[in-house]
């Protein structure tokens, strides 16, 4: 079991849909297949919306797990 | 990699989120340089579109003037425009929808002697011409200089397309060996045209250029597509290299370029 340490981290607390996807794409476009990367989303539709789309994608959602202010942490390995 | 501002994905972002463009996808997109010959009736909404979409350089090719007649179909030409090169007022509405597009506008009729120097450079071209000597002319210069190219025509309801990948898949001259005798055509006055007939076809070209150069979907490659906006029906025929293709084929006999004499409409019935 490798040990999942993001390799980048972003916070997108109080970026809407679709922006918060956008940056999400720029950070994984920028990692090497098999890094991980955790982006910090609002609670609701942003961790709905954006943790589907990067697995249609072709990414591993590897954890979401929610923090104490509501927001989600989401570990994504790229594909 | 481009290191896009804040600006610049929020600009693309719609495209951005498209699993098949990407930021790798927009960056090829910035990185792209495509050529449009004519800008008239597919011209303009083909340019339009890659300047919204973020093509890092346009050339705009026309000899024309804007004509009254032309502002019901060719859409980068506005009313104050008329007289002027279509080059110039064309280059204007691309830089305001865009100002990060260059744009290059060449104010010349494309012939054999200039032809390969114009598109030399480019990665792919639109030929939104309006008249069979510059097709073939177009397909010919393409052929021999390996550049991707999309053919367009339309005519009163009607439109054709297919993309060239040349000496890959069929070009022009695979299907249509030489200009119509010039009888064969219609005369200006039977041909007329819907303006939003011209622009579904240039939309249509300028959606063949980003999948492109992106490189997704699946190219109207060896596909000859053809609509009737009256009836709303599209379809698709299959075409194929051939063998004695004149220009792509086994032994061409085309190796260098040669204007076609063709009369031209005194009318200017262009697309």
């Amino acid at each position: 079991m490798t040990e999942e340490l993001p390799a980048v981290s972003r916070n997108l607390v109080g970026t809407g849909c679709p922006m918060n996807l956008v940056y999400a794409k720029v950070e994984l476009a920028k990692l090497a297949s098999g890094q991980i990367l955790e982006i910090i989303l609002d609670d609701g539709a942003p961790v709905a919306n954006v943790a589907q789309s990067v697995q249609k994608e072709g990414h591993a959602l590897l954890k979401r797990e929610q923090r104490t202010d509501g927001s989600w942490s989401v570990l994504i390995r790229k594909g | 990699m481009i290191d896009f501002t804040t600006e610049q994905l929020q600009r693309y972002s719609r495209q951005i989120i498209l699993k098949e463009v990407g930021v790798e996808g927009q960056e090829k997109l910035a990185r792209a340089r495509i050529l449009i010959a004519g800008a008239g009736g597919l011209g303009s909404p083909a340019a339009l579109y890659l300047a919204a979409a973020g093509v890092g350089h346009l050339t705009v090719v026309d000899a024309d003037v804007v004509d009254l007649s032309n502002l019901q179909r060719q859409i980068m030409h506005q009313t104050d425009d008329l007289d002027r090169p279509k080059v110039e007022s064309a280059a204007e509405i691309l830089r305001a929808v865009n100002p990060e597009v260059r744009i290059e506008a060449v104010r010349e009729r494309l012939c054999a002697a200039n032809i390969s120097g114009i598109i030399s450079g480019h990665d792919f071209v639109i030929d939104g011409t309006d008249n069979f000597p510059a097709k073939f002319l177009i397909n010919d210069a393409c052929v021999l200089a390996g550049l991707p190219l999309s053919h367009g025509g339309v005519l009163r309801f009607g439109g054709q397309t297919m993309t060239v990948l040349p000496r890959r898949s069929a070009c022009y001259r695979c299907i249509f060996r030489n200009p119509p005798p010039p009888e064969a055509v219609s005369s200006c006055s039977e041909a007329g045209i819907l303006g939003a007939v011209a622009g579904m076809l240039g939309t249509i070209q300028a959606a063949e250029a980003i999948k492109h150069i992106v490189g997704s979907g699946t190219l109207l490659t060896d596909t000859l597509l053809q609509f009737d906006a009256l009836s709303m029906d599209f379809r698709k025929i299959p075409i194929s290299r051939q063998e004695d293709c004149p220009v792509c084929g086994t032994h061409p006999v085309i190796t260098e370029l040669q204007d076609i004499d063709w009369p031209t409409c005194p009318t200017g019935c262009a697309t």
